[in-house]
Protein backbone atom coordinates (compact mmCIF):
# COMPACT_ATOMS: atom_id res chain seq x y z
CA UNK A 1 0.00 0.00 0.00
CA UNK A 2 2.76 2.19 0.78
CA UNK A 3 4.01 1.69 -2.62
CA UNK A 4 0.79 2.39 -3.96
CA UNK A 5 0.63 5.47 -2.26
CA UNK A 6 4.53 6.71 -2.99
CA UNK A 7 3.38 6.17 -6.99
CA UNK A 8 -0.22 7.86 -6.60
CA UNK A 9 1.45 10.92 -4.81
CA UNK A 10 4.21 11.12 -7.55
CA UNK A 11 1.52 11.78 -9.90
CA UNK A 12 -0.59 13.99 -8.07
CA UNK A 13 2.00 16.61 -7.05
CA UNK A 14 2.88 17.89 -10.30
CA UNK A 15 -1.04 18.63 -11.33
CA UNK A 16 -1.82 20.18 -7.65
CA UNK A 17 -1.44 23.56 -8.92
CA UNK A 18 -3.59 23.28 -12.07
CA UNK A 19 -6.09 21.12 -9.83
CA UNK A 20 -6.19 23.67 -7.46
CA UNK A 21 -6.83 26.58 -10.70
CA UNK A 22 -9.80 24.16 -11.89
CA UNK A 23 -10.92 24.18 -8.42
CA UNK A 24 -10.63 27.47 -7.56
CA UNK A 25 -12.71 28.48 -11.10
CA UNK A 26 -15.43 25.67 -9.96
CA UNK A 27 -15.72 26.48 -6.39
CA UNK A 28 -15.10 30.55 -6.36
CA UNK A 29 -13.58 30.23 -2.39
CA UNK A 30 -9.93 29.42 -1.67
CA UNK A 31 -10.91 27.11 1.41
CA UNK A 32 -13.55 25.43 -0.70
CA UNK A 33 -11.29 24.98 -3.63
CA UNK A 34 -8.97 23.29 -1.19
CA UNK A 35 -11.32 20.97 0.04
CA UNK A 36 -12.49 20.17 -3.34
CA UNK A 37 -9.07 19.21 -4.02
CA UNK A 38 -8.39 17.30 -1.18
CA UNK A 39 -11.82 15.16 -1.56
CA UNK A 40 -11.00 14.56 -4.86
CA UNK A 41 -7.86 13.26 -4.21
CA UNK A 42 -8.79 10.95 -1.49
CA UNK A 43 -11.23 9.46 -4.34
CA UNK A 44 -8.80 9.11 -6.83
CA UNK A 45 -7.09 7.30 -4.36
CA UNK A 46 -9.10 5.00 -3.75
CA UNK A 47 -9.79 4.12 -7.36
CA UNK A 48 -6.28 4.08 -8.52
CA UNK A 49 -6.33 0.68 -9.22
CA UNK A 50 -8.41 1.58 -11.98
CA UNK A 51 -5.93 4.37 -13.54
CA UNK A 52 -4.08 2.95 -16.27
CA UNK A 53 0.02 3.40 -15.56
CA UNK A 54 0.91 5.83 -19.14
CA UNK A 55 -2.45 7.16 -19.61
CA UNK A 56 -2.89 10.96 -18.86
CA UNK A 57 -3.30 11.01 -15.25
CA UNK A 58 -3.82 14.83 -15.40
CA UNK A 59 -7.03 14.41 -17.37
CA UNK A 60 -8.11 11.55 -14.94
CA UNK A 61 -7.92 13.61 -12.14
CA UNK A 62 -9.29 16.81 -13.59
CA UNK A 63 -12.45 14.71 -14.07
CA UNK A 64 -12.49 13.73 -10.80
CA UNK A 65 -12.19 17.53 -9.29
CA UNK A 66 -15.09 18.15 -11.74
CA UNK A 67 -17.47 15.24 -10.76
CA UNK A 68 -16.62 15.72 -6.76
CA UNK A 69 -17.83 19.03 -7.47
CA UNK A 70 -20.81 18.72 -9.60
CA UNK A 71 -21.61 15.72 -6.95
CA UNK A 72 -21.19 17.86 -3.50
CA UNK A 73 -23.01 19.87 -1.73
CA UNK A 74 -21.17 23.14 -1.94
CA UNK A 75 -22.68 25.85 -1.68
CA UNK A 76 -22.58 27.82 -4.79
CA UNK A 77 -20.91 31.65 -3.60
CA UNK A 78 -23.02 34.37 -5.44
CA UNK A 79 -21.88 35.69 -8.26
CA UNK A 80 -22.35 39.12 -9.86
CA UNK A 81 -25.33 38.88 -12.60
CA UNK A 82 -23.36 37.89 -15.75
CA UNK A 83 -24.10 40.25 -18.68
CA UNK A 84 -26.29 38.71 -21.77
CA UNK A 85 -24.26 37.03 -23.91
CA UNK A 86 -25.95 37.71 -27.31
CA UNK A 87 -25.06 41.47 -26.28
CA UNK A 88 -21.55 40.29 -25.97
CA UNK A 89 -20.51 40.94 -29.55
CA UNK A 90 -17.67 37.95 -31.18
CA UNK A 91 -13.82 39.41 -30.65
CA UNK A 92 -14.98 41.80 -28.13
CA UNK A 93 -11.84 43.21 -26.93
CA UNK A 94 -10.39 43.55 -30.13
CA UNK A 95 -13.18 45.38 -31.35
CA UNK A 96 -12.83 47.84 -27.87
CA UNK A 97 -9.83 48.43 -28.20
CA UNK A 98 -9.41 49.66 -32.35
CA UNK A 99 -12.99 51.44 -32.12
CA UNK A 100 -11.66 53.35 -28.80
CA UNK A 101 -8.23 53.94 -30.40
CA UNK A 102 -6.57 51.45 -27.91
CA UNK A 103 -4.47 49.56 -30.93
CA UNK A 104 -3.52 52.81 -31.93
CA UNK A 105 -2.03 54.12 -28.74
CA UNK A 106 0.00 51.23 -27.67
CA UNK A 107 2.49 49.01 -29.73
CA UNK A 108 1.50 45.93 -28.84
CA UNK A 109 -2.46 46.40 -27.04
CA UNK A 110 -2.76 43.28 -25.18
CA UNK A 111 0.57 43.42 -23.89
CA UNK A 112 -0.51 46.77 -22.57
CA UNK A 113 -3.85 45.77 -21.74
CA UNK A 114 -3.31 42.74 -19.75
CA UNK A 115 0.62 43.62 -18.42
CA UNK A 116 -2.04 45.07 -15.60
CA UNK A 117 -4.35 42.54 -15.38
CA UNK A 118 -3.35 39.73 -12.69
CA UNK A 119 -3.76 36.08 -12.59
CA UNK A 120 -6.21 36.65 -9.07
CA UNK A 121 -7.99 39.17 -11.81
CA UNK A 122 -7.92 36.79 -14.26
CA UNK A 123 -9.33 34.17 -12.27
CA UNK A 124 -12.11 36.08 -10.60
CA UNK A 125 -13.17 36.94 -14.02
CA UNK A 126 -13.67 32.95 -14.85
CA UNK A 127 -15.65 32.69 -11.69
CA UNK A 128 -18.12 35.30 -12.38
CA UNK A 129 -18.85 33.04 -15.73
CA UNK A 130 -22.11 31.20 -15.47
CA UNK A 131 -21.98 27.76 -14.32
CA UNK A 132 -21.96 26.05 -17.58
CA UNK A 133 -19.17 27.95 -18.87
CA UNK A 134 -17.18 28.11 -16.10
CA UNK A 135 -15.65 24.72 -16.42
CA UNK A 136 -15.36 24.81 -19.98
CA UNK A 137 -13.22 28.07 -19.65
CA UNK A 138 -11.21 26.96 -16.47
CA UNK A 139 -9.97 23.66 -18.41
CA UNK A 140 -9.20 25.67 -21.89
CA UNK A 141 -7.74 28.64 -20.45
CA UNK A 142 -6.45 26.62 -17.33
CA UNK A 143 -5.12 23.86 -17.92
CA UNK A 144 -4.73 24.18 -22.10
CA UNK A 145 -7.02 21.35 -22.62
CA UNK A 146 -8.51 20.47 -26.14
CA UNK A 147 -11.85 19.99 -26.90
CA UNK A 148 -12.09 16.46 -27.08
CA UNK A 149 -10.02 15.92 -23.69
CA UNK A 150 -12.89 19.22 -22.03
CA UNK A 151 -15.38 17.04 -23.63
CA UNK A 152 -14.05 14.02 -21.69
CA UNK A 153 -13.27 15.52 -18.83
CA UNK A 154 -16.88 17.04 -18.25
CA UNK A 155 -18.71 14.23 -20.13
CA UNK A 156 -19.97 16.61 -22.58
CA UNK A 157 -20.23 16.26 -26.69
CA UNK A 158 -17.30 18.29 -28.14
CA UNK A 159 -20.24 20.45 -29.96
CA UNK A 160 -21.12 21.72 -27.04
CA UNK A 161 -17.29 22.30 -26.14
CA UNK A 162 -17.21 24.65 -28.78
CA UNK A 163 -20.54 26.35 -28.41
CA UNK A 164 -19.72 27.02 -24.46
CA UNK A 165 -16.06 28.25 -24.79
CA UNK A 166 -17.62 30.41 -27.60
CA UNK A 167 -19.53 32.41 -25.19
CA UNK A 168 -17.14 31.97 -22.41
CA UNK A 169 -14.73 33.87 -24.66
CA UNK A 170 -17.04 36.30 -25.17
CA UNK A 171 -18.23 37.06 -21.56
CA UNK A 172 -14.55 36.68 -19.93
CA UNK A 173 -13.36 39.37 -22.75
CA UNK A 174 -15.89 41.55 -21.56
CA UNK A 175 -15.66 41.04 -17.79
CA UNK A 176 -11.42 42.03 -18.60
CA UNK A 177 -12.55 44.84 -20.48
CA UNK A 178 -14.81 46.16 -17.76
CA UNK A 179 -11.70 45.71 -15.42
CA UNK A 180 -9.56 47.54 -17.49
CA UNK A 181 -11.59 50.14 -17.87
CA UNK A 182 -12.92 50.24 -13.67
CA UNK A 183 -8.99 50.73 -13.01
CA UNK A 184 -8.33 53.15 -15.26
CA UNK A 185 -6.21 50.92 -17.89
CA UNK A 186 -8.63 51.82 -20.40
CA UNK A 187 -10.21 55.09 -20.63
CA UNK A 188 -14.47 54.78 -20.12
CA UNK A 189 -15.77 55.24 -23.89
CA UNK A 190 -17.49 59.18 -23.96
CA UNK A 191 -21.18 59.23 -24.30
CA UNK A 192 -22.51 60.77 -27.43
CA UNK B 1 -10.67 45.54 -46.10
CA UNK B 2 -8.55 43.32 -48.86
CA UNK B 3 -10.79 40.80 -50.74
CA UNK B 4 -9.12 37.54 -50.23
CA UNK B 5 -10.06 35.18 -53.56
CA UNK B 6 -11.84 32.87 -51.84
CA UNK B 7 -13.08 33.88 -48.44
CA UNK B 8 -15.05 37.39 -47.19
CA UNK B 9 -13.41 39.18 -43.71
CA UNK B 10 -16.85 38.27 -42.38
CA UNK B 11 -15.96 34.56 -42.97
CA UNK B 12 -12.67 34.85 -41.90
CA UNK B 13 -14.73 36.05 -38.62
CA UNK B 14 -16.36 33.48 -38.09
CA UNK B 15 -13.84 31.06 -38.02
CA UNK B 16 -11.16 32.74 -36.26
CA UNK B 17 -11.62 31.11 -33.04
CA UNK B 18 -11.66 27.69 -34.20
CA UNK B 19 -8.39 28.35 -36.71
CA UNK B 20 -6.88 29.50 -33.26
CA UNK B 21 -7.73 26.44 -31.79
CA UNK B 22 -6.55 24.49 -35.04
CA UNK B 23 -10.49 22.79 -35.28
CA UNK B 24 -10.54 23.51 -38.73
CA UNK B 25 -10.55 21.13 -41.55
CA UNK B 26 -6.66 21.33 -43.34
CA UNK B 27 -9.38 22.89 -46.18
CA UNK B 28 -10.89 25.51 -44.31
CA UNK B 29 -7.14 26.23 -42.08
CA UNK B 30 -5.79 26.39 -45.45
CA UNK B 31 -8.80 29.03 -46.42
CA UNK B 32 -8.56 31.11 -43.53
CA UNK B 33 -4.46 31.46 -43.83
CA UNK B 34 -4.92 33.07 -47.26
CA UNK B 35 -7.37 35.46 -45.91
CA UNK B 36 -5.33 36.54 -43.59
CA UNK B 37 -2.27 36.70 -45.63
CA UNK B 38 -4.05 39.09 -48.09
CA UNK B 39 -6.05 41.14 -45.34
CA UNK B 40 -3.99 43.17 -42.59
CA UNK B 41 -6.93 43.95 -40.26
CA UNK B 42 -7.83 40.80 -40.24
CA UNK B 43 -4.71 39.62 -39.25
CA UNK B 44 -4.43 41.94 -37.04
CA UNK B 45 -7.58 41.40 -35.48
CA UNK B 46 -6.25 37.09 -35.28
CA UNK B 47 -2.68 38.72 -33.74
CA UNK B 48 -4.86 39.90 -31.13
CA UNK B 49 -7.06 36.89 -30.13
CA UNK B 50 -3.70 34.52 -30.56
CA UNK B 51 -1.73 37.03 -27.91
CA UNK B 52 -4.62 37.27 -25.68
CA UNK B 53 -5.22 33.27 -25.39
CA UNK B 54 -1.29 32.99 -24.94
CA UNK B 55 -1.04 35.58 -22.44
CA UNK B 56 -4.28 34.59 -20.59
CA UNK B 57 -2.60 31.39 -20.07
CA UNK B 58 0.53 32.52 -19.14
CA UNK B 59 -0.80 34.09 -16.09
CA UNK B 60 -2.95 31.27 -15.30
CA UNK B 61 -0.01 28.97 -14.66
CA UNK B 62 1.16 31.08 -12.34
CA UNK B 63 -1.49 30.22 -10.20
CA UNK B 64 0.15 27.84 -7.65
CA UNK B 65 -1.39 25.40 -4.77
CA UNK B 66 -1.93 26.47 -1.32
CA UNK B 67 2.29 25.08 -0.12
CA UNK B 68 -0.11 23.18 2.71
CA UNK B 69 -2.09 21.18 0.60
CA UNK B 70 -0.05 18.27 -0.21
CA UNK B 71 0.68 18.06 2.97
CA UNK B 72 -2.58 17.74 4.17
CA UNK B 73 -3.34 15.19 1.57
CA UNK B 74 -0.46 12.97 2.32
CA UNK B 75 -1.62 13.22 5.79
CA UNK B 76 -4.99 12.04 4.80
CA UNK B 77 -3.69 8.96 2.24
CA UNK B 78 -1.31 7.60 5.03
CA UNK B 79 -4.35 7.65 7.48
CA UNK B 80 -6.28 5.55 4.58
CA UNK B 81 -4.25 2.96 5.03
CA UNK B 82 -3.86 2.40 8.83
Amino acid sequence: MADSQAAFEELLEPVLGPAYGLALSLTADPPDAEDLVQEAALLAYRGFHTFQPGTNFRAWFMRIVTNAHLGGKRKEKRRPTPVEIDDVPDHFLYLRSRDTGVTGVAEDPVEEFLRRVDVGEIEAAIQSLPAEFRGVAALYFGQEFTYPEISDVLGIPVGTVRSRLHRARKLLQKELWDLAVEEGVIPPEEED
Amino acid sequence: MAPSERMTCADAFARLDAYLDRTLTPEEAQEVEGHLKACSECACEYRYEERFLREVRAKLKRLQAPPELMRKIRSKLGSMDG
